[in-house]
């Protein structure tokens, strides 16, 4: 990052203050989920509070952890993110090679089609997806989950694939046609070797999306038969109208996979997001 | 945002047609995103233009509609839904510019731990985030309250979230808060990209840097700023998790838009008010859709 766009316009130290209260601003909420969570409970409602805990322990966890359903939500929240990212990804990834190495008519339109339809708010949708799912008695069935997440996560996963076999240089796979390799085994020796990490960061971020759904797990999810993580916490919230430490423990199991998928795929992601408009 | 393929005349694409070789790669993907958008829509029209009749459902025209926008509530959650798409799109934009700003700055060591940073609020999970404001919140135990008491901004904490002057601002800073990265990320890319010949040129022919600033960089982002802009509206038109998680749209209804109305009166069995309350969002989302669609097809 060489540039010097907004140079002496104001000085480096503003830069600084300027970024650090922003820090503070981003941080400041996170910290306090995390401290929380390993409080006990005495510390938790003590007045004046404190930020971080003084005596740490486990034992919000171990709460979440034996105690409640926490962990089946959690069980369901994989198998829900796991199918999502596996149709998405299959179906995804070969609409990313067609748009990518065809022109025809209507692509560049159907192509933008899906990235407005990322943008489809699940919150409108909420009728009809009961209406439809209850017909087909699927209420409460990770099916059901899964093909409404599809319905954001698949134009997303779509987009992303598209601009990620748009950096892969063509001409390898022409050399190979040309050796007198077909299509498809071009396709499964050359393109999606080359393909691959793309396609990982993109099913991270697929699964995110899934692991992160609200609204529309909470009208489908209503027992522990397919109730997903996002929905398991507001209950739990309300069930132990009091027990912060709890929340907090289970929030902070949520989060800690999201944190990780996002250092590891921080290049990724941050070109996917703003290649995409997405979230 | 550009593919890096150009757009060739519309004679070259339909030639590259005619063997349909794209044909299996794309049609599944779009059958079934087709499906999984326009069944949807399509049944919520049917339902917000029906009612349960004497007979069984029952076509009742644009009955929902008259009684949606006749109920009491609707000025507030109209007025409340106006005020939430000003307030977190306004903050989220200047937060998100300044912050660009700031991270674009030459004298700024390791950039990319400082956005790394910054970016948090927006890969957290919006469940557990706005679990932690609603607790960071809370005015006897919250760390907010105190915080503020101590630094001395406040003398006695604030009931942030049963005030009802307060609590849609209180519920709306945490919009701004997961949101804002966004913005910055989309405008740091976009201040990489400012064409350095032209700066270099105004230089040469005397400009100062603020008049660089403002005549070249500013210009040049407002391409950038138009798309953010508009899927951040669409962002905050449809914003559920967190006011749901922090409030429920209270107290008293004080922190309801109109996303949260199609929930509760789903919630309450009211089916068909409940779709047409969904159609109206979707109508408000599709028009700044619209633009965002026209915008981008202009580039490319």
């Amino acid at each position: 990052m060489t540039f010097a766009r907004t140079r002496a316009v104001f000085s480096g130290f503003v830069a600084y203050a300027v970024l650090t209260a922003f820090a503070i601003f981003a941080l400041t909420p996170l910290v306090l989920m995390f401290a929380t969570a390993f409080k006990p409970s005495v510390e938790i409602f003590q007045i004046p509070p404190r930020l971080l805990p003084d005596q740490w322990t486990l034992g919000n966890f171990q709460t979440v952890l034996f105690e409640s359903d926490i962990p089946v939500y959690a069980l369901n929240s994989l198998v829900v993110g796991g199918g999502t990212t596996l149709v998405a990804l299959t179906l995804g990834c070969a609409a990313g090679y067609g748009f990518s190495r065809f022109r025809f008519t209507g692509s560049s339109f159907f192509l933008l089609a899906m990235l407005v339809g990322q943008l489809v708010p699940l919150a409108a949708l909420i009728v009809p997806f009961y209406l439809l799912f209850d017909g087909f008695r699927l209420i409460d069935t990770y099916g059901a989950l899964i093909i409404g997440h599809l319905t954001v996560v698949l134009p997303l996963v779509v987009w992303m694939a598209t601009s990620y076999i748009d950096t892969i240089p063509r001409e390898l796979e022409e050399a190979s046609i040309m050796d007198g390799a077909s299509r498809l085994g071009t396709l499964w020796r050359i393109t999606l070797p080359l393909a691959f990490p793309g396609m990982v960061a993109i099913g991270v971020f697929a699964f995110l999306n899934s692991w992160n759904e609200f609204v529309l797990a909470s009208i489908i999810g209503v027992t522990n038969a397919s109730r997903t993580l996002p929905v398991g916490l507001t209950e739990f919230a309300g069930m132990f109208t009091t027990d912060w430490g709890s929340t907090m423990a289970a929030s902070v199991l949520m989060t800690v996979p999201v944190l990780i998928a996002f250092l590891f795929f921080q290049k990724y992601f941050v070109k996917g997001l703003a290649a995409g408009a997405v979230k | 945002m550009k593919r890096s393929t150009p757009r060739r005349g519309f004679l070259a694409r339909l030639r590259t047609d005619k063997d349909g070789e794209w044909a299996p790669f794309v049609l599944p993907a779009l059958f079934v995103s087709v499906l999984l958008t326009v069944y949807p829509v399509g049944s919520l029209v049917w339902t917000s233009l029906t009612n349960i009749g004497p007979d069984g459902v029952q076509f009742v025209g644009f009955a929902n509609y008259v009684e949606l926008f006749q109920m009491p509530r609707f000025a507030r959650i109209l007025g409340n839904t106006i005020v939430w798409t000003l307030l977190t799109t306004l903050g989220a934009l200047i937060l998100g510019c300044v912050a660009a700003v700031a991270l674009e700055h030459r004298a700024v060591v390791l950039p990319g731990v400082w956005r790394a940073i910054l970016l948090l609020p927006w890969i957290v999970p919006q469940v557990a985030s706005a679990t932690t404001w609603k607790w960071f919140y809370s005015s006897e135990f919250g760390m907010l309250n105190h915080m503020l008491m101590t630094v001395g901004i406040i003398d006695a904490p604030v009931a942030w979230l049963s005030s009802a002057l307060v609590v849609l601002p209180a519920v709306a800073l945490v919009q701004i808060w997961s949101t804002f990265p966004f913005v910055m990320l989309m405008v740091s890319a976009g201040l990489q990209s400012v064409d350095e010949s032209v700066l270099e040129a105004a230089r040469l022919s005397g400009a100062g840097p603020w008049q660089e600033f403002r005549d070249i960089v500013v210009p040049s982002l407002r391409g950038v700023l138009f798309i953010v802009s508009l899927v951040i509206v669409v962002w905050a038109l449809n914003s559920f998790t967190i006011i749901w998680v922090i409030t429920q749209g209270g107290p008293a209804g004080r922190s309801s838009i109109f996303s949260i109305y199609v929930y509760e009166s789903f919630r309450n069995f009211d089916l068909h008010r409940s779709a047409a309350a969904s159609v109206v969002l979707l109508v408000a989302s599709l028009i700044f859709a619209i633009a965002y669609m026209a915008r981008l097809r202009r580039q490319s």
